[in-house]
C-alpha cells in the first residue's frame, strides 16, 4: 500500500483512459456521440495525462491551461458546456472509484487525495466555465455592436438629401446615436435635406417626440432642414394628446411625399418620362424590339 | 486674469463680413470678438456677416448665446448673419444646453453660407426696391 495517487493514476493509465472514452461518448452529450470512439481515444488520453501532471506535481494550474486552450477550441466546434462539465465529472468519478479501491486501509491517505482530487476537479470546471461565459459575452457584444449599427442607417437617396429611417422602440441610448449618426451623415455627405421616416416607430411618447425634436433642432444648426414623415393615426394621437408640439417641422404622410417635397425644394421633380405618356409608341417600340406583334404578349 | 487676449480677424468681402473662429474663445475674447463684430459692421455697412466655426471643437453656453446674440444684434443693424460649419458635436452640445439659436441662419460649410447670404441679401433689396 505504498503507492501514492500519482503512480496509481500512471498504472492504471490504459483502464481509465478507455473507460472514460466509452463513459464520455456514452452519457456525455450529442456532440460527444458523434465523434468516434477511435478519434475520442487520443484526446481523453491527453485529457488523462494533463490530470496526471497536475496531480504528480500537485499543480492545478497545468490543468487549467489545457483546458482553457482545449475549451476554447472546443466552444467553436458548438459542444455544449454541459458536455464539456459531464466530461470533468466522468473523469473526476472513475478516479475517485480507483482510489477507494486502493486506500481502502488508509482512510486519512484517502481522503487527502480525494480532497486533491476535487480541487482539481473544481479548478478544471471553473476554467470551462470561464471560456464559456467569456466567449457568450464576445458574442453578445459582437451582436450588439451589429445591433446599434444597423439600427441607425443614415442613406444618401439624392445629392444633398438623406434618409433615416428609424424601426423599433427609442429609447435615450439610441436616441443619442441617432442623432450622432445622422449628424455625422449630414456633415459626411454635407446634406441640406433630412427625411426622418418614423413609420417603424411603434410608440412615441414625450422623450421619444422630445429626442427627435432635439435631433432635428441640431441638424438646423448645422443648416440641414428636416422632414419627418411616416407618422402613423397612433403616433398622431399621441403628440396631440400629450401637447406635443411640432408646429416647427415640416411633415408629410410617408416617405415618397418627403422625398417629393425634399426635390421641390431644391427645384427638382420627378417626371414621367416623355415615351410612357404616349402607350401607342410605347407598343410600337416594343414591337420593334422584341420582333413579334403586341397581339400575342399577354 | 493672465490670459491673452485673442483677436479673431474679420475680412471683408464684398458687401460681406467674414469672421472664421480658428481657436477656442475664452470669455473676454469672445466678447473682444462681438464687440469687433459689431463695430466692423457698423463701419463698412456690411450687407451680410458670416461666422464660421468650422475649426471650433468646444463651446460652451457663454459663447453659444453670445453668437444668438451677436446675430440678433447686427439684425438691428441690418445686417444679415449666417453662422456656418458648425460641427456635430457643437451642434448637440448647444441643443442640450438648450441654445438652439432660433433666430439664426445656419449653412453647412463657408461656400454654402455665402450663397445663402447672396440669396437673402437679394431678397432684401427686392423688397426695399418694391416698397416705396
Amino acid at each position: 500500500m505504498s503507492l501514492t495517487f500519482a503512480e496509481l493514476l500512471a498504472q492504471n493509465k490504459g483502464s481509465i483512459v478507455q473507460e472514460l472514452a466509452q463513459m464520455v461518448k456514452v452519457q456525455a452529450g450529442p456532440t460527444y456521440a458523434s465523434v468516434p470512439l477511435e478519434q475520442l481515444l487520443p484526446r481523453m488520453e491527453e485529457v488523462f495525462d494533463y490530470t496526471y501532471e497536475a496531480i504528480a506535481q500537485d499543480d492545478p494550474r497545468i490543468l487549467r491551461g489545457f483546458v482553457v486552450a482545449v475549451v476554447s477550441q472546443r466552444v467553436a466546434e458548438r459542444y455544449a458546456l454541459q458536455e464539456i462539465q459531464t466530461l470533468i465529472s466522468l473523469l473526476r468519478e472513475i478516479v475517485l472509484r480507483y482510489l477507494e479501491e486502493a486506500y481502502q486501509d488508509d482512510p486519512p491517505q484517502h481522503l487527502d487525495n480525494a480532497r486533491q482530487l476535487e480541487d482539481l476537479a473544481h479548478h478544471a470546471r471553473q476554467a470551462a466555465f470561464e471560456v464559456y461565459i467569456e466567449s457568450f459575452e464576445e458574442q453578445s457584444e459582437v451582436q450588439r455592436r451589429a445591433l446599434a449599427e444597423i439600427s441607425t442607417p443614415v442613406i444618401r437617396v439624392y445629392e444633398n438629401v438623406l434618409v433615416l429611417p428609424l424601426v423599433g422602440a427609442i429609447d435615450t441610448e439610441r436616441a443619442h446615436r441617432i442623432m450622432e449618426e445622422l449628424l455625422t451623415g449630414i456633415t459626411h455627405h454635407q446634406a441640406e435635406l433630412v427625411i426622418i421616416d418614423i413609420t417603424g416607430v411603434p410608440l412615441v411618447d414625450t422623450a421619444v417626440a422630445n429626442h427627435l425634436l432635439q435631433t432635428i433642432k441640431a441638424a438646423r444648426l448645422l443648416g440641414t432642414r428636416s422632414i419627418l414623415v411616416g407618422i402613423s393615426s397612433e403616433v398622431a394621437q399621441a403628440l396631440v394628446h400629450l401637447q406635443i408640439d411640432i408646429s416647427g417641422v415640416v411633415t408629410r404622410s410617408n416617405l415618397q411625399a418627403g422625398i417629393e417635397y425634399a426635390l421641390e425644394q431644391m427645384g427638382l421633380e420627378i417626371a414621367p418620362q416623355a415615351e410612357i405618356l404616349l402607350p401607342a409608341a410605347q407598343e410600337k417600340h416594343l414591337e420593334s424590339e422584341e420582333g413579334h406583334p403586341p397581339a400575342q404578349r399577354r | 486674469m493672465a490670459t491673452e487676449l485673442i483677436r479673431i480677424p474679420i475680412l471683408q468681402i464684398e458687401d460681406f463680413l467674414v469672421a472664421s473662429i480658428q481657436v477656442a474663445l475664452h470669455d473676454r475674447s469672445a466678447v473682444q470678438f462681438r464687440d469687433d463684430l459689431l463695430q466692423r459692421t457698423y463701419e463698412t455697412k456690411a450687407r451680410g456677416l458670416i461666422i464660421d466655426l468650422t475649426a471650433v471643437d468646444i463651446v460652451d453656453s457663454f459663447i453659444g448665446r453670445l453668437i444668438g446674440d451677436v446675430a440678433e444684434m447686427a439684425a438691428l443693424m441690418g445686417t444679415r448673419v449666417v453662422v456656418s460649419g458648425l460641427r456635430p458635436a457643437v451642434a448637440i452640445t448647444l441643443t442640450e444646453l438648450g441654445l438652439e439659436l432660433p433666430g439664426v441662419i445656419t449653412a453647412l460649410n463657408l461656400e454654402k453660407g455665402i450663397t445663402i447670404l447672396r440669396r437673402l441679401v437679394q431678397e432684401d433689396e427686392e423688397m426695399e426696391g418694391s416698397e416705396p
